[in-house]
């Protein structure tokens, strides 16, 4: 009975065994090794059996042939990774990115608020009524009318301190938003990377390589950018990517393996639709008419509505007329010098106990100009309550997507523990099994062909 | 789902912030005792904040207006009184004048008196409080009697404004005293306008005339004039009185007014001591618990048991 099949076949079937195994550990070490790696995608070893010989026609019992299994063959270095679960802690980080950036700066404009307490805004408005009204019960003392003026000077540095600390949030957002978008910045340094990155993964695969790392440090550069700006990844031949960036609409970002070079002014991409995302909230926080230009509105009606009620009571400019913005706002200089030009009363004469203007402008006291103020508090209140809850929702969500993606790709020592176990016996028994082959063998070689001697 | 170490970390990273970050917050409330530290923690609860600190500030300076109208009209009612006790004097010697035993000697130095009592009446209407010439109307500074030029003139130098002091939101309350108007006017400005200065002069007038009807009239119309002037003094002290009774009035309502906004001040801004320490005592205890299952999860694997 001839199958045609060599005598040291098994010997060979064996070989691949032992290969697959040490392979299989190779992995498993790499995992364990980057287990902690960010980035990081877990891979296996793909297993495939493989044909390696033919029993011939005739040569079994039912007089047909076979082909065998003649071991095992790698077929693939597998990432484990799942393009869903990517898609999904993007879309997140964009979110994040977007709402913890808002929280940041609506926190410090609410420092600078520095209210409800004895040191706001509205503890020296509260000091400048009460200094009216102590003019109102003195008319005729001129160091009264000093302490009215110290008063209200501290109130236009109290208004003017906040504006500067609002502008300032303003212009720091402005400038975190060129910095991130600058030649040198990270969008376009993660563009250029991700481009050269295009480039090795293209050849690696058209070589017929599995560029795992290179793809690990593509996406991880991919995650990176999706906090800045909504990101929209098209898969291109060979591994390549085409990658959108904050407005949807052309340029690319990257485009295979090149990356977008701004043109001046590089404003394409970030420009309306809003890129979402921190610098999405940068552009909210630091445009004309955004986030801090409706606050540093909301304070200029309150000092206008200020301004002009005391001077209409007073009859006269108290403060500068022109004056009615948070910025621009002063003491009229005339009273500055001379305080005793403070009026008191519209009475012919100007009798010195006079004080019918005086009671006037106290009882502006609790009006619309103060309510308009604890109106602004509510507001900066309520909108920084917003973003913290819309914070603490991403961040939760956001977790939620980063947990099932690392479900996915994550490194569990303990399951390569017990892989490892797996591949040391699947390793042991192939070693066994050529052992076996070659006292089979052995048995063949030197003992066969010997009775008698 | 499957789950890897590195999850675990994450989560049990990312659930000790959050349990720090309750901790901090708990203890920053037991620390200051206030629950309301930024707008954020209560919008609306910050603005009443605003609108209530701004009212106790207000009510303060209120009530300040008050005890220094009060300390005004206090002067004010001393004075009156003063001139109440001189008319009473005038009084007694002008019956004295009047009865017919009297000799014209005699009225002469009873009509020096009488002079003396017009200085001494002029001084009260000089009366002076903080600074302040209470009885001049709104022209404060300017002495409403000249009492140093002789011969003497009685020409009120005030005028017949109003002086009003501000007790509460839009509410005010005149608190000086016109002497110089009404009819007759309560001093007056001497002359023939009937007021107490113009009356006593035309007593002292007939006393010194020796002519036997103005003798007689000392006993008829000049009683009957210095009547009216009690009259007239009378009503300014039930007004001065009355206004007192308004301020007091107002600083109760101020008082409670207080209590009522620091009330509900505290009601917004406070923690309540005993859930603050409770609060503290739970959020400290669930992040012993995270850090006792941190680890007990982190520390084993399954190399732990393989030999």
């Amino acid at each position: 009975m001839a199958n045609g099949i060599s005598s040291f076949f098994g010997l060979n079937t064996a070989l691949r065994g032992l290969q697959a195994s040490q392979a299989s550990l190779d992995v498993t070490a790499n995992n364990i090794a980057n287990a902690d790696t960010e980035g990081y995608t877990r891979q296996s070893v793909q297993l495939q059996q493989f044909v390696g010989a033919k029993v011939n026609t005739g040569a079994l019992a039912n007089g047909g042939g076979a082909l065998i299994g003649g071991g095992v063959d790698i077929t693939a270095y597998q990432r484990a990774r799942d393009v869903f679960a990517d898609l999904q802690f993007r879309t997140q980080s964009t979110v994040k990115g977007e709402t913890s950036t808002l929280a940041s700066a609506l926190d410090n404009v609410e420092l600078a608020l520095n209210e409800p307490g004895d040191e706001g805004i509205s503890a020296l408005l509260g000091q400048f009524w009460d200094a009216w009204q102590e003019v109102a019960n003195h008319p005729e003392d001129d160091p009264t009318k000093s302490a009215l003026v110290v008063n209200a000077q501290a109130l236009v540095d109290g208004i003017k301190a906040f504006d500067d600390n609002l502008q300032a949030i303003k212009t720091n957002a402005a400038n975190q938003f060129s910095a991130y978008t600058s030649a040198k910045g990270e969008v376009l340094t993660d563009a250029q990377t991700i481009a050269k990155l295009n480039q090795q993964i293209k050849e690696a695969t058209a070589a017929g390589q599995q560029p795992n790392a290179l793809l690990d440090q593509r996406d991880l550069l991919v995650d990176k950018l999706s906090a800045l700006g909504q990101v929209t990844v098209t898969e291109l031949p060979y591994g390549s990517i085409q990658v959108a960036f904050g407005n949807v609409n052309p340029p690319l970002l990257v485009d295979d393996s090149t990356a977008w070079t701004p043109t001046a002014p590089a404003t394409t991409l970030y420009a309306t639709p809003n890129p979402g995302g921190k610098l999405g909230a940068l552009q909210d926080i630091s445009k004309t008419g955004g986030t801090i230009d409706q606050y540093r509105a909301d304070m200029d009606a309150f000092v206008n509505q200020l301004v002009s009620s005391v001077n209409t009571a007073h009859g006269a400019p108290f403060f500068t007329a022109a004056g009615t913005t948070s910025a621009t706002m002063s003491v009229a200089a005339a009273i500055v010098s001379n305080p005793s030009t403070v009026r008191t009363t519209n009475l012919a004469g100007s009798p010195a106990g006079a004080n019918d203007v005086a009671l006037a402008v106290a009882a502006l006291r609790a009006g619309t100009a103060d309510r308009s103020y604890a109106g602004f508090v509510l507001r900066v209140g309520s909108e920084t309550r917003d973003v913290h809850r819309r914070d603490t929702a991403a961040d939760a969500v956001l977790s939620a997507a980063s947990d099932r993606r690392t479900s996915i790709s994550g490194v569990s020592v303990d399951e390569e523990m017990a892989n490892m176990i797996r591949f040391q016996r699947s390793y042991q028994a192939a070693a066994r099994s050529m052992s076996t082959m070659d006292d089979m063998l052995d048995q063949l070689i030197n003992r066969t062909g010997r009775v008698g001697l | 789902m499957r789950i890897t170490q590195s999850m675990m970390t994450d989560r049990l990273l990312s659930n000790l912030g959050k349990s720090q970050e309750r901790l901090a917050r708990a203890s920053e409330e037991m620390q200051t005792q206030k629950k309301l530290l930024k707008p954020s923690d209560d919008p609306v609860g910050a603005q009443r904040a605003v609108l209530t600190r701004g009212d106790l500030t207000a009510n303060a300076k209120y009530s300040d207006n008050i005890s220094q109208a009060r300390g005004w009209m206090q002067t004010a009612s001393d004075s009156m009184d003063e001139v109440t006790k001189l008319l009473h004097r005038a009084q007694e010697l002008t019956i004295q004048g009047a009865n017919g035993a009297t000799g014209d000697e005699a009225r002469k130095n009873i009509a020096a008196e009488i002079d003396q009592i017009v200085e001494a009446v002029k001084q009260a209407g000089n009366t002076n409080y903080a600074g302040t010439y209470i009885f001049s109307g709104t022209a404060t500074t300017t002495k409403p009697y000249d009492t140093t030029t002789v011969p003497a003139v009685d020409t009120y130098q005030g005028n017949t404004g109003v002086i009003a002091r501000e007790i509460g939101p839009g509410v005010s309350v005149q608190i000086n005293t016109a002497v110089n108007s009404g009819t007759p006017p309560i001093l007056g400005s001497g002359g023939s306008d009937g007021g107490l200065i113009a009356t006593l002069r035309n007593i002292s007038a007939h006393l010194k005339s020796g002519v036997p009807a103005d003798a007689a009239a000392l006993g008829t119309t000049d009683v009957k004039a210095l009547d009216a002037n009690l009259t007239a003094l009378n009503k300014a002290q039930a007004i001065i009185g009355a206004t007192v009774n308004r301020l007091d009035a107002a600083d109760d309502r101020l008082s409670s007014n207080k209590l009522a906004s620091t009330q509900l001040l505290s009601d917004t801004e406070d923690v309540d001591a005993a859930t603050a320490y409770l609060n503290l005592s739970t959020t400290q205890s669930v992040y012993e618990a995270a850090l006792k299952a941190g680890a007990t999860i982190i520390q084993p694997s399954l190399l732990d048991f393989l030999s």
